[in-house]
């Protein structure tokens, strides 16, 4: 279904003036947030703030919580406890039919018996939308989606990733304050996901509508948040940007679910740094106490590997363990001549030298402390 | 691998017992509708003269449309009956759906005959219907009407079809993802809206499906007239009865019975039409 013309037509961009008319910046406010089913938290009381035309994302496994929450925000469960509000006003209580939110759905939930018109009016349909103003809103909004010329498609003739945009369509062409995301790429084969992902990201920049996007891809979630909401078992771990998310965990588990990491336990020493069991090292402690216990985390491509080091530079002798090579990265597994027990992974750009490089192999590890995070052992 | 001499005897082996119980009965049968009765013997000539009195003789093509508008009083009621209780069995929680539709198609289990009975104990002259109407000072003594009338036919046979009307209803009603409903409300939708926009059309098959089946079933009853409808009760499935039963014209009622197929067949080849047309 899906060929080349119509990959182009993903790409092309939206007339600005069509942008105008789909959407707003709506400002989504959860306070407190919980739900439970009798003894099971779903949702511990969470509480954030998703600010006009922000692009958030809810990252997580399977049961953290993160569908739950998209749920609740739409109004398909009710929450325990806590209120959800939408530009200030209390949407706690309302059906999903009177929320100023859309949902875009994992299984794009089309009706099967309308056309791609049909579904895409379905909103304007219900809430008795004179017929030419409707009609107009539905053109632009599959023009948005650059489907103009399949609205008269039912949901079976159309490819998965069509039918995504009619998805994505249908709950834009309402207006919607919020537009809420539950893993609608997930269905898709990864080259299409990869394209749909950059269309969506476009589309959020021309109509600036504020979106929450649930997710438990950590590539996807990282390539197009404005922030990231990382959940674990009912809870947020952490509230940040992708790149603060990825380089400044703050906890073990924002540390370890998102690509590789390099993990150490460290004590805090007297007047800053941390005591690693590859030596002291003098990263920042943000204000952490002499003797506090903690993790420190280091991505392996911030870590270099020389075969010599010149004289000033620090760098720790380790020996190879194993050699991964990755195309354009090599993965190289290196351990402390120091410490045999502990390793390190470190992904150095590919190259003449680590071609040659072998297991048993000595090299200095190289890094900069200041790439060094620094998060508490006990959990907050 | 099996050698083409054992393929071969395990099909005619296969095909034996359809082809002798099934087959060849209705070849019998439809074969007889084209003979003739003389002296109380069938004749094996080729006759229309069966089908020709069928459409000639209004007792018998007026008792037949009779028969299909009492068939179709009876689905469409089990109809507007078994839709709202599909529905609500539809939208109970989980744990309660299937115990309910449990109870719903119980009488399923139970004999026919024994239903019958029960029908013409509730509705006859000292029966319950009689007794609470009597008793609630609504009739001073007790009426005739409600057993052996085109009423009672109704009635019981709209009672008894039921389960054939729900079941087939739920069912489609149970393929319909949640997310559609919720996507309706989610889209600014009333719980009304949604039930007729989105519900409702997603159900047509079943409905259909679940009205040729009463139909159907409601056609063929031959039984259920004669118990509750008495002389009211003379329906084509009697008619065809009579024939067989009562006069001994074989022919002439394998003729009818060569009607109600061809009629059953239509239907339900309509039916497969129009719902092959539907992109559900």
């Amino acid at each position: 279904m899906d060929a080349l013309p119509e990959h182009m037509n993903i790409m092309a961009a939206p007339e600005p003036a069509v942008a105008e008319s789909l959407g707003g910046q709506g400002h989504l406010e959860l306070d407190q947030v919980s739900k439970s089913y009798g003894h099971e938290h779903a949702l511990l009381p969470t509480s954030f703030q998703v600010r006009n035309g922000e692009f958030v994302t809810i990252l997580g496994p399977s049961g953290s919580g993160k569908t739950t929450i998209l749920r609740l925000i739409g109004g398909f469960t009710q929450t325990s406890s806590g209120r959800i509000l939408v530009d200030g006003k209390d949407i706690t209580r309302l059906p999903p039919n009177r929320r100023p939110c859309n949902t875009v759905f994992q299984d794009y939930a089309l009706f099967p018996h309308k056309s791609a018109a049909g579904n895409v009016g379905y909103g304007l349909m219900v809430r008795k939308v004179a017929k030419a103003e409707a009609l107009r809103r539905v053109d632009e909004a599959l023009q948005l989606v650059g489907l103009e010329t399949m609205g008269q498609k039912f949901p079976s003739q159309l490819s998965g990733g069509q039918q995504q945009r009619v998805a994505l369509a249908r709950s834009l062409v309402c207006q919607p304050r919020v537009l809420l995301l539950d893993e609608p790429l997930s269905a898709l084969d990864a080259d299409m996901r990869r394209q749909m992902q950059q269309f969506l990201k476009r589309v959020q920049r021309e109509i600036q509508t504020t979106f929450v996007f649930v997710t438990h891809d950590q590539e996807e979630a990282i390539s197009l948040s404005d922030r990231i909401v990382v959940m674990s078992k009912g809870k947020v771990e952490q509230i940040a940007s992708p790149y603060e998310i990825y380089y400044r965990p703050e906890t073990h588990f924002v540390a370890t679910f998102l690509g590789d990491n390099n993990l150490m336990d460290g004590t805090v020493r007297d007047g800053g740094g941390v005591d690693l069991p590859i030596g002291p090292v003098a990263c920042a402690t943000d204000g952490r106490g002499k003797g506090e216990k903690v993790y420190a985390a280091i991505r392996p491509e911030r870590i270099g590997l020389a075969r010599t080091i010149e004289a000033g530079k620090t760098g720790i002798e380790c020996s190879v363990a194993e050699i991964g090579f990755a195309g354009a990265m090599t993965t190289v597994r290196v351990r402390p001549n120091s410490m045999p027990d502990l390793s390190l992974l470190v992904k150095v750009t590919s190259g003449r030298w680590i071609e040659d490089l072998t297991a048993g192999a000595s090299v200095f590890a190289t890094f900069d402390p200041a790439d060094i995070s620094v998060f508490s052992r006990t959990a907050p | 691998m099996m050698n083409p001499v054992s393929r071969i005897s395990l099909f005619v082996l296969v095909a034996l017992v359809p082809s002798v119980f099934v087959l060849l009965p209705t070849i019998a049968f439809v074969a007889n509708s084209f003979f003739a009765v003389e002296n109380g013997q069938i004749v094996p000539t080729f006759t229309l003269s069966n089908y020709a009195a069928f459409l000639q003789q209004p007792e018998y093509w007026g008792v037949f449309v009779n028969t299909l508008g009492l068939c179709l009083q009876v689905s469409i009621i089990c109809l507007v009956f078994g839709l709202p209780v599909a529905w609500f069995i539809w939208r109970l929680p989980e744990r309660n759906r299937y115990p309910m539709l449990f109870v719903v198609i119980l009488p399923l289990f139970m004999s026919y005959v024994v239903k019958l009975f029960a029908f013409r104990s509730i509705l006859g002259l000292n029966g319950f219907l009689n007794q609470l109407l009597v008793a609630s000072h609504l009739i001073d003594k007790p009426q005739m009407a409600f057993l052996f009338s085109r009423d009672a036919i109704v009635l019981t046979q709209a009672s008894m079809f039921f389960p054939y009307m729900v079941l087939p209803i739920f069912l489609n009603l149970e393929r319909i993802p949640h997310s559609l409903t919720q996507a309706s409300s989610d889209l600014g939708a009333s719980a009304g809206m949604t039930f007729r926009e989105v519900v409702l059309p997603l159900t047509m098959p079943g409905v259909v499906a679940g009205l040729v089946f009463v139909f159907i079933m409601s056609l063929g009853d031959y039984i259920t007239p004669q118990m509750v409808g008495g002389m009211m009760g003379h329906t084509f499935g009697r008619v065809v009865w009579s024939q067989f039963g009562v006069t001994f014209n074989w022919p002439l009622g394998a003729s009818f019975g060569v009607v109600l197929v061809l009629v059953c067949a239509a239907l339900v080849g309509a039916v497969g039409m129009t719902s092959r047309q539907q992109r559900i």
